[in-house]
């Protein structure tokens, strides 16, 4: 029987219930995680298992190493809230406090885009500066500016990336075996000047199936771009976040890398595919770029942010000596989603709305508004960041200039 | 008590359960990282072990102090002193007696970071393998060191005088720093294992080209050589692969001698393969010389000499060169269409230029030019005494 609304508006939705409140979210977030969690148990514990390569214990590493994460930041969390709030220094308090403050989250994400032979007191480290600098220093759950996650990843690979290499890095016992890898992940290989070519890409690694699927080197749990569409998904499906963030983020990244790879005489989709399935993107767009405190909150500011995310991560993915943009672009970003927000929301009420006509009435031409101007600027920002980005990494990989390569190409 | 656990309790349980995590993870994954640092030395051990066959164990040795050696690069563009990252004992068995050896060298082919390993093997002073195990080379060139070329390493005898590699078209730099790694490597073996490299008391006083336009194809290089104690004058025809291809002067060398030739006269720098004379026509006057130029691409220049032969009355120029692949930015378009920089040089050097410039943006093909310029050059002045 159909249910219907007998009072006045606004009503609740399912989404902003009592029921599904931050709780709830919560709760969807982490069953997201689920698929691409198991997978890296999957990949680096017991296809390492299977192949002869570790022990039964430890086999279980991968998932011991996550949920390290999500515990260490939890405790963090709890540890901050029983020192500075006298309110919660019970067990059933502190509980309640913690069930909606997404203590786990920050640990869990960083463990799970750190390399599997990251020592568990560099993990630590990452917690600390992600939990405790970029959340709770802030106000905690709702008023941290910067992820969390991501501002412990970069803490650790700006400070410690040698201590994690020389602890074995990011390949699996069976991946540290295959001479044809070079002892390095594909993003590795870009950043190690192999060229543009599939031979040294892609190849090394298998094809793009491989890649897809995610039985290549890589950080624990970001490999997989066939388990993190299932999570996208199921977070859509569940309203946990926005569908066209992660195909926005993603598609700019594909769009400017098909360009870069025009430039540098990398024809066909085989780059734009490397790229997207390649490193994180795939993880930060469904799951960091999508975070709802540090990302701006109307649809046309997230829209713009994904925007921005995706140049500036080809920018500091290619033209930056660190291989994995991602996670500078997400928090550089973050820094401006405030005015993203709103700017996108004066634009939206400003030139989204329907003009009304009334009959008869003479019609009158309207002003340039602030909305239109800031709109343009907006655009042309993201334009000429996404120009420079293309334009200097493709001359980077090819020793010849760049202008007439694309031209010829395209035309 | 109980007033300090009420108030202190929850605090101090996170921060036990926080140690306990922290001690105990610190634990296991230091124990991964040993199972994986150990996995890493099989596999790398499995590696060296495969290009030795019949050997089961692997050591790695300190090297003896031998003195820095530097090696001329292809096509004369310079020196470089090679060096040795790792050396390894091989053993057939657990038995103390080492069977083979490897040597990992650095060496610099088209760039620098090419390290390659030679395995040796002790018995026979032979070379039993070589590997590459990094090299940043234009992978369009490199890939044309195909397995034929990697086949010459095959028992390769350590002790010919005239060691050298076979170098493969379109991959000279790369074929180059093979040789480079190999004579290196032979030097750290030789102070290692006490294995003397042959030698022979030779002065190289000349090689050239050969301008003889009945037999410059076949044996386009002439060697002039002073070996021995009792300082044999020796001058020879040289093929394009630096062989003993025919007796100029003097009495026909002994092998040994041939090989040390070859050496001496690839390593001198003064004459390049990658310039040569096609063919002279007496009636016509026409001489054709060709170059490699950029891409491994030819120049072909027919140029028709004048009646006293010091000079050229018209030329032809044939070239696969193609300047937008090297330096694009329409670099045709503002300079002319291919043979621009070619027929550019030429006239310079009919307008008695000195000095034959270069055009910029075009510097392999005008490098390949200024080579068979200075070949053209040569032929009159041999054959009609031009300047």
């Amino acid at each position: 029987m159909a249910r219907f609304a007998n009072a006045k508006g606004p009503y609740l939705r399912m989404t902003d219930s009592p029921s599904y409140g931050t709780g709830a979210i919560q709760r969807d977030f982490l069953i997201g995680l689920l698929p691409v969690i198991l997978f890296a148990f999957y990949k680096n514990g017991v296809q390492v298992y299977l192949d002869g390569n570790i022990a039964f214990l430890e086999m279980f590493y991968p998932l011991v190493f996550i949920l390290t994460g999500g515990l260490m930041s939890t405790l963090l969390e709890a540890l901050y809230f029983v020192i500075t709030d006298k309110s919660v220094r019970t067990m059933k308090a502190l509980g309640k406090k913690l069930a909606v403050s997404y203590a786990a989250i920050p640990g869990l994400l960083l463990a799970m885009i750190m390399p599997l032979y990251t020592p568990v007191w560099v993990l630590i480290f990452g917690c600390i500066a992600g939990t405790l600098v970029a959340k709770m220093l802030f106000g905690g759950f709702g008023y941290n500016i910067f992820n969390p996650a991501l501002i412990g990843y970069i803490a650790v690979a700006f400070t410690l990336y040698g201590v994690i290499q020389n602890a074995g890095g990011a390949l699996n016992a069976s991946e540290v075996l295959i001479d044809a890898a070079g002892g390095a992940t594909p993003l590795g290989a870009l950043v190690e000047g192999e060229g543009l070519t599939y031979a040294a890409l892609v190849a090394p690694y298998g094809n793009l199936l491989d890649f897809f699927v995610g039985t290549i080197p890589g950080a624990l749990a970001e490999t997989s771009a066939l388990a993190i569409l299932i999570s996208y998904v199921w977070l859509v499906a569940r309203k946990v976040i926005k569908w066209f963030v992660p195909v926005v983020f993603v598609g700019t990244v594909f769009v400017l890398s098909w360009f870069i790879g025009l430039i540098a005489g990398a024809e066909g989709l085989w780059f734009p595919l490397y790229s997207i399935l390649s490193g994180g993107l795939m993880f930060g767009a469904v799951f960091m770029a999508t975070e709802p405190v540090t990302t701006p909150r109307n649809p046309l500011g997230k829209i713009v942010f994904a925007l921005f995310l995706g140049v500036f991560t080809v920018l500091f993915r290619f033209v930056g000596d660190f291989a994995e943009g991602v996670a500078t672009a997400i928090v550089f970003m973050n820094i401006f989603t405030m005015p993203i927000d709103n700017w996108t929301a004066i634009i939206r009420s400003e030139l989204g709305g329907k003009e009304v006509f009334v009959k008869g009435a003479p019609k009158v031409k309207k002003p340039v508004s602030k909305a239109l101007i800031k709109g343009i600027i907006l655009a042309v920002l993201i334009l000429l960041i996404a120009l420079y980005g293309v334009l200097k990494a493709g001359g980077m990989f090819t020793a010849s200039g760049w202008i007439m390569p694309l031209f010829g190409r395209l035309f | 008590m109980k007033n300090i656990i009420a108030k202190h309790g929850l605090a101090a349980g996170i921060v036990i359960l926080f140690a306990l995590v922290f001690v105990f993870g610190g634990v296991y994954s230091r124990y991964m990282t040993a199972q994986i640092e150990a996995r890493a030395n099989d596999g790398a051990n499995a590696e060296w072990l495969a290009m030795y066959d019949g050997a089961t164990r692997v050591e790695e040795f300190n090297i003896a102090d031998i003195a820095q050696k530097a090696y001329p690069l292809a096509d004369g563009r310079g020196d470089f002193t090679p060096s040795i990252l790792a050396a390894y004992k091989l053993y057939a068995t657990d038995a103390d007696t080492a069977v083979g050896v490897i040597y990992v060298v650095e060496s610099y082919g088209k760039f620098a970071g090419v390290q390659i390993a030679f395995a040796f093997d002790l018995a026979t002073d032979t070379v039993v393998a070589v590997k590459v195990i990094a090299q940043a080379e234009t992978p369009s060139y490199y890939g044309n060191l195909d397995s034929v070329f990697f086949a010459q390493f095959d028992d390769m005898p350590l002790d010919d005088i005239g060691l050298s590699v076979d170098a493969v078209a379109g991959a000279t730099y790369s074929s180059k720093s093979f040789e480079i790694a190999l004579l290196f490597a032979r030097e750290q073996y030789a102070a290692d294992f006490g294995f003397v490299i042959p030698s022979i008391v030779m002065t190289l006083n000349s090689v050239t080209y050969n301008v003889d336009p009945a037999t410059f194809v076949a044996m386009p290089f002439i060697a002039d050589v002073t070996y021995g104690e009792d300082d044999t004058n020796v001058v020879v025809y040289l093929d394009s692969a630096f062989e003993y291809a025919g007796l100029v002067s003097g009495v026909e060398p002994a092998a040994d001698v041939k090989a040390a030739i070859k050496s001496f006269a690839a390593s001198a720098g003064t004459v390049s393969a990658n310039v040569r004379f096609i063919e002279y026509d007496d009636e016509s006057r026409e001489l054709v010389i060709e170059a490699v130029g950029y891409g491994s691409l030819t120049i072909r220049v027919t140029a028709t000499l004048n009646a006293a032969l010091d000079g050229i009355d018209t030329y032809e120029v044939d070239s696969h060169q193609s300047y937008d692949n090297e330096y694009n930015e329409g670099y045709n378009h503002t300079l002319g269409e291919v043979p621009y920089v070619e027929e550019n040089m030429i006239d310079q050097y009919l307008a008695d230029e000195i000095t034959i410039d270069g055009v910029a943006g075009a510097s392999v093909t005008s490098a390949a030019m200024q080579k068979l310029i200075a070949l053209l050059d040569l032929f009159l002045l041999e054959i009609g005494g031009g300047d």
